[in-house]
Formats: C-alpha cells, sequence, structure tokens
C-alpha cells in the first residue's frame, strides 16, 4: 500500500551570523545551513496494517508524513501510495488518504463543525446520502452530537480532535496518517480516541500510520513499530522484537502479607536481581533459564504470598534507552 | 472529469466564504466609511485643482467627479482578501491541509475570493448612497457603456484576484510580507488610477503605469462605464485586460508549480 524507498529531505536556511551586526550580517551573508530532516529512510506498509512511526522530537517523523501526504516534496528518493506519487497525483492521492494532525485542525476556526464536515464532504466528492450515512456512524462511534453546531474555535481539545478524526474518515480513505493524535488529551479522552482508531482499522481495513510520544498509543495499537533518529531508519520490525533485544527478563513482583516472615530466596539460576523492600519482592529474571511456574513455586514455599504479578518491561523504559545511546541493539 | 466532480466543492466554498463575509460585516462597513472619506476627499481636491473651469483638458468636471466616485467604490469593493488568508495559512501552517485536497489550491482560492465578492454584494446597497451623498453617481451616457462596464468589470475582479494570488503566494519564499505589502498597496493603489485617473498623469509616468496590470482593476473597466474608454474603443480595452488576464494566470502556473516544490511546512 505504502512503499517509501531511499528518501532524503533537506531544509535551508540562511547561517546565523552571531557577533557585532549580526543581525544585518546574517540578512546579506550567502551562506545556508542544510538541515537533513530525514537522510535515508525506506519502508513498506500493507493494506490494513497499523505501524507505529516513533522517535525523538525532531527525529523526522512529521516530515516522513508530509512526504507521505503529498505537501512536502522529498530531495531524493521515491514514495508511491496505493500507486501513486503524493506529490505528483497530489489531488488524486487526496481522495486515498486521511490525514490528522494533533497540533492543527483541518476545520474551519469560525464555523459550527458541522458545516466544516459539509465543506469537506463536498470537496471529497460525496453525496448527500453517502455522507449523512457515515457521519452518523461516526457519530455513534464518537459522540457528536453534543458539539456539532458549536464553532470549532468554542470546542474543547478533547472534541476538536474528534471533530478532526470526523473529518479525516468521513469519506473513508483507504489510508490514515496520524501525527500525534492523543497529543494534550486527557485519559478518557486518548481512549476513545484509541478505541475509535481499533475500530476502524478492524471494521473498515484501513491502513494506519500513527506517530505518537504516548507510547501506550502503540502498546495499545500496533503490532509493528518503524524507529527513526535523526533522520535514519533505527529499528523496523514487530513490538515484541523490539522490547526482546532491550529488555529480554520480566519481573515478578510479589506483595507478603504483613508481619509475615520475609526470609532470603534461595540462589536459583535465571534470577537476575532481586529489589527487596518490607511485604513486597520483585524478582528480575530470565524466563529463557527459568520457568515462571518453578520461580512462584521457590517463593511461594519459603513466603507468606498475598499477590503475584508477572510484569513485562515497558516500551517506555525501551525508547529512553535507544534515544538516549541513539541505536537500535542487534 | 475531475472538473465536473469538483464543481460541487467550488459551490460549497464559496456559500462558506459568503457567510463569513456576513460574520465580518462590521470591517465591510468600516471599508465603507473609508471609501466614503476618500471620495469625499478626492471630490474636494480636485474641484479646487479645476479652480472653478467647467472643464480641463476636455473633461468635464462632473464626468471627472462620477470617475472617481465609481472608481473608488469599485476599489472598496473588489479587494481579495485572499493574499493575506495564504500569508496567514503558510505562516501557521494550516496550508498543509489545503494542499491534501483533491481540489487543487488555486481553484479553491477563486472559489472563496468569489464567494467573498457575492457575499459584499448587499452592502452595496449600503455603499452607494454613501458614495451618491459624498461624491458624484451618474448613470453611464448609453446601455452599451454599462454592459460593457460590467463585462469589463468581471475581468477586472479576475485580474484582481490573479494579482492577490501571486502576492500571497510570494509567502512561500518569506514570510516577511508587512513592507512588500505596503509598498504594493501604494504602488498597485495609484497605479489603478483610482486617485488620478491615466489622462492626468504625465506622459512617462503614464506610459509606465499603461505597462503595468493594474489599470484593468480600475482604470480601464470605469473609463469605459464614464464613455471614454482607455484605448480608444471599449472593446480594444477589453481585449488589453484579457491580455493581462492570460499572462497573468500563466505567471500563477509558474509560481505555484515552484511554491509546491518549497514548500516548508511551520512547525513540527
Amino acid at each position: 500500500m505504502i512503499e517509501v524507498r531511499d528518501i532524503a529531505r533537506e531544509f535551508r536556511r540562511p547561517r546565523q551570523v552571531h557577533g557585532p551586526l549580526g543581525g544585518l550580517r546574517t540578512f546579506f551573508t550567502r551562506e545556508v545551513d542544510i538541515v537533513h530532516a530525514v537522510s535515508n529512510v525506506s519502508f513498506s506498509i500493507d493494506a490494513g496494517e497499523v505501524v507505529g512511526y516513533l522517535g525523538a522530537n525532531g527525529a523526522g517523523k512529521s516530515t516522513t508524513i508530509k512526504m507521505l501526504s503529498g505537501i512536502l516534496v522529498p530531495t531524493s528518493g521515491t514514495i508511491t501510495v496505493n500507486g501513486l506519487v503524493p506529490w505528483e497525483d497530489r489531488e488524486a492521492n487526496a481522495l486515498n488518504i486521511g490525514v490528522v494532525f494533533g497540533q492543527r485542525t483541518q476545520l474551519w476556526w469560525d464555523l459550527p463543525l458541522i458545516d466544516s464536515l459539509r465543506i469537506i464532504a463536498k470537496l471529497y466528492r460525496m453525496e448527500t446520502a453517502h455522507y449523512e450515512r457515515n457521519l452518523a456512524r461516526l457519530d455513534e462511534l464518537l459522540e457528536l452530537t453534543p458539539f456539532l453546531d458549536t464553532p470549532v474555535r468554542q470546542l474543547s481539545l478533547g472534541q476538536r480532535m474528534r471533530g478532526d478524526l470526523t473529518a479525516a474518515m468521513l469519506y473513508e480513505p483507504k489510508i490514515l496518517y496520524l501525527d500525534e493524535p492523543t497529543i494534550g488529551l486527557d485519559v478518557v479522552a486518548k481512549e476513545r480516541m484509541r478505541g475509535f482508531i481499533e475500530r476502524v482499522n478492524q471494521e473498515s481495513g484501513t491502513t494506519i500510520m500513527l506517530t505518537t510520544h504516548d507510547l501506550a498509543d502503540v502498546e495499545r495499537l500496533t503490532k509493528r513499530i518503524i524507529f527513526i533518529d535523526k533522520g535514519l531508519v533505527l529499528f523496523d520490525g514487530p513490538v515484541a522484537e523490539l522490547k526482546h533485544r532491550y529488555a529480554p527478563y520480566r519481573e515478578l513482583h510479589v506483595t507478603l502479607a504483613p508481619n509475615g516472615d520475609q526470609p532470603e530466596l534461595p540462589q536459583m539460576p535465571g534470577i537476575i536481581d532481586i529489589e527487596e523492600t518490607p511485604g513486597r519482592l520483585e524478582i528480575r529474571f530470565d524466563p529463557a533459564t527459568i520457568a515462571v511456574a518453578d520461580l512462584i513455586a521457590a517463593v511461594v514455599a519459603s513466603h507468606p504470598v498475598t499477590d503475584l504479578a508477572i510484569v513485562e518491561p515497558a516500551l517506555e523504559s525501551v525508547v529512553r534507552e535507544i534515544v538516549q545511546s541513539g541505536e537500535v541493539r542487534r | 472529469m475531475s472538473f465536473v466532480a469538483n464543481i460541487p466543492a467550488w459551490r460549497e466554498l464559496i456559500r462558506a466564504s459568503i457567510r463569513f463575509q456576513f460574520m465580518y460585516r462590521f470591517s465591510v462597513i468600516m471599508g465603507i466609511l473609508l471609501a466614503g472619506v476618500t471620495i469625499y476627499l478626492l471630490t474636494v481636491v480636485w474641484t479646487s485643482a479645476y479652480a472653478g473651469q467647467d472643464e480641463v483638458g476636455g473633461i468635464p468636471l462632473k464626468l471627472m467627479l462620477v470617475y472617481l466616485t465609481i472608481s473608488n467604490l469599485q476599489s472598496w469593493y473588489l479587494k481579495p482578501g485572499i493574499g493575506f488568508d495564504i500569508v496567514d495559512r503558510v505562516r501557521e501552517g494550516q496550508i498543509g491541509f489545503d494542499l491534501t485536497r483533491p481540489v487543487s489550491y488555486p481553484s479553491q482560492l477563486i472559489a472563496t475570493a468569489a464567494g467573498d465578492q457575492l457575499g459584499m454584494l448587499p452592502m452595496v446597497v449600503v455603499a452607494l448612497p454613501v458614495a451618491a451623498v459624498l461624491g458624484e453617481l451618474a448613470a453611464p451616457p448609453s446601455w452599451q457603456a454599462g454592459v460593457g462596464y460590467l463585462a469589463s468589470f468581471i475581468i477586472a475582479w479576475f485580474i484582481a484576484v490573479e494579482l492577490a494570488m501571486i502576492i500571497g503566494l510570494v509567502a512561500f519564499w518569506t514570510l516577511e510580507m508587512t513592507g512588500f505589502m505596503m509598498v504594493y498597496n501604494l504602488v498597485g493603489g495609484f497605479a489603478t488610477g483610482a486617485l488620478v485617473p491615466l489622462w492626468f498623469m504625465p506622459d512617462l509616468l503614464r506610459q509606465a503605469v499603461q505597462l503595468l496590470p493594474f489599470q484593468s482593476i480600475v482604470y480601464v473597466p470605469v473609463s469605459i462605464y464614464i464613455g471614454i474608454p482607455a484605448t480608444g474603443s471599449m472593446y480594444t480595452a477589453m481585449a488589453l485586460q484579457v491580455f493581462w488576464a492570460v499572462v497573468l494566470a500563466g505567471v500563477i502556473a509558474i509560481v505555484w508549480k515552484r511554491a509546491l516544490y518549497r514548500t516548508v511546512i511551520q512547525g513540527g
């Protein structure tokens, strides 16, 4: 569905001159700084996939999305989206894609939401009956009715984002680009957004590319991650694999009965680390070496256990480590 | 045919921008007051410049005042806001959405500009009496001049929209548009002939102004209205306008294509 080959995009800006008369010298300088927003990125995404596109601020995520949607032209490389080159067949491509930029709105600020949606329906060549059917369905999923007649500038952020998602999905595009769709939303609104994205993918088979800084979005919605940093792809594969490379361990969190004994655990192969606090044990272990059942049996045999939990490493700590080290472990 | 498929889209954009004009009616009314003051001042100045003579250079004072009144009424009416719209949308990064529509951005702008004009139409009812009181209004000398004026006016609208679009597209290269806009408004405002008709300009200035497209916005249609068309016949005058409309369309096609390759979206 989406084929990206060796794309790069650089931006030029006049070099800032500092020191005496710096402003004036900046004005006359002919030197430019070249910023490589995207250096060399390739990937392909199949129809119906949900892909998380991750990276730190300034890694090149939004620049890639803008090239995919035909807004920006890459400096080099090729892109085809559903068989079209986005910036050459801009208008035909537009019919295939829906775009949500979390920090902006495509809605008309001064018009009631319903008017914006009607304009968008016409822009995307929808028949009235088709528009009304789709609006009714989106209304059911996103509960738009209470604010359909409110001017967009008066909507809360959560309402506005629901409006923007409606606008992007109204004409049933095959592909949805979501650039930080949950930014700034509260817990309830985030959850609603995720539920919606999930349903759209499952029911309509919409291909979704999602950039976010909220890794709960990724864990909930995607199986595959593309991780970029400084304009290069660092990792492209399943979420589980990335976690496995970084944190091949699990943790067993044990809550002990109050005032009970807290004896030492016997030494066992596969236990990496034990963190002990009164009433609580956190045992980090390698599931490849020691079976979870054996470990639990050993703990229960020697300790008065009231609760047990096996915890997977959080994606967040994995991502923090990648961003800080600037590379992905092989 | 994407042209036919896009007609409902353009119609909806026109409808939306008509609504915007009603929302912004306060600034439209301020515009009428400004035009009224300009008309009044020009009437006073030109009456005094005629120094009691009925006619200067073959132009009777009354005809001169009608020219000035119609010119400034028309300058008020034909002021496409799309130039500022483009600059704002590029500055705020909203242009990204405009570029991901199945309808080309230039055609969206033309539809928006058409809606603006239609939305202002009811305001003409307010503007006309103001102009009549502060200036001088008269019917065209013949029905041919009236019909010619309407045709010429529509081409003038198109040229005004094209010029606004070209100026707005400069924002793709630089966002510092304020100074540029000031110069443009001053030069453009003078070169339309709304303050001084071309026939009273010194030769060198007139020849320079005649090489520019601005006279096609005001001077050409209004001179048809008062019955002394710019190039001697109203048909050649309109041909000149059409020439400029086509040239500017070509300029837009080139600038637009280059702008797309220049697009930088502000912000993340």
